[in-house]
């Protein structure tokens, strides 16, 4: 059964793609991308490249709602939880914020099948 | 001050001052410069980046890690200067004459690659400095065929197989030799 993301995936990629329309937090040390704002393109590719089929589930966080995907990044999968904060930040007074964008620790189950690490 | 959308608990504010350690580029652990403020979770300690904090915090580590590469070189050399000469590091290499001095000197920052070479040569010369030796004498399938399965067979029969070159410096006399021992190395001057 496809289930579908509490954040609609057109604008979750329009609001992505606008200059300060993303935020990404950072929690390791370890950089995977040559440099933050690298890390930040390579954010945005992926989420342009968002399809329903990467779509795994929601989860309720403290205040927010957030959607997590698994997708094929080169040639490992990785994991990406995501939001829209309105909280009066980026254009718009939108942003998409990327609480989670790393390496998969195992396996997660999408609509498009199971993502491995 | 926003609130932190990671945590639900605190707020995100600014963060500078020193003892913050962070990752760039394939160095895991840079000291962040003091004066670089990042957004920063009260709660957490997760850092959010935009584009524009991006490009900050990119700006400001670039030059540590800089410095980092030219320390690791600099070390790296300094532990090899009893071991080979300069110049026949740069030949195995495939460096410019000098260049290693331009290095040592500060006058030029190393690549990652080479940093980590010479480190890696650094700490291991006597096996690293024969390996680079046997690599570029017999070429890499030989020096694989050595450390493989076929460690079975006599080492003149891989030579034949592989290369058809007789390994005349790779027979064990030879390995039990110090690298500055053998002929090729001269000794450095003290």
């Amino acid at each position: 059964m496809t289930v579908m993301p509490h954040w609609p995936l057109e604008e979750v990629k329009r609001i992505a793609s606008k200059p300060g329309g993303l935020c990404v937090a950072v929690r390791d040390t370890k950089d995977h991308f040559g440099g933050r704002s690298e890390a930040l393109k390579a954010a945005r590719r992926v989420i342009d490249k968002l399809t329903p089929g990467d779509f795994a589930h929601s989860r309720q966080l403290t205040w927010d709602k957030a959607d997590v995907y698994g997708v094929r990044l080169r040639d490992s999968g990785w994991y990406l939880k995501l939001c829209i904060d309105s909280d009066d930040a980026g254009p718009d007074g939108k942003q998409v914020v990327v609480i989670s964008f790393h390496p998969l620790d195992r396996g997660i189950r999408t609509n498009g099948g199971k993502v491995e690490p | 001050m926003k609130r932190c959308v990671a945590c639900g608990e605190g707020r995100v504010v600014p963060v500078g001052g020193e003892g913050r350690r962070t990752g760039y580029k394939n160095l895991t652990d840079l000291e962040v410069p003091a004066d670089l403020v990042i957004p920063t979770c009260n709660h957490c300690g997760v850092e959010w980046m935009d584009d524009e904090v991006a490009q900050r915090m990119d700006t400001a580590l670039e030059p540590v890690y800089r410095k980092r590469l030219s320390q690791m070189a600099a070390q790296a050399l300094e532990a090899l200067a009893g071991v080979v000469r300069q110049g026949e590091l740069e030949r195995k290499l495939g460096l410019a004459q000098g260049y290693l001095t331009k290095l040592k000197r500060g006058n030029r920052v190393p690549s990652a690659e080479l940093a980590l070479h010479l480190a890696a040569i650094a700490l291991n010369p006597e096996s690293r400095l024969q390996e680079m030796d046997d690599l570029l004498e017999f070429g890499f399938t030989f020096v694989l065929g050595q450390r493989s399965s076929l460690q079975g067979l006599a080492i003149e029969d891989l030579a034949c197989t592989q290369t058809g070159i007789g390994p005349s410096q790779a027979s064990p006399q030879w390995d039990s030799i110090p690298y500055k021992e053998r002929s090729h190395a001269v000794p450095v001057a003290a």
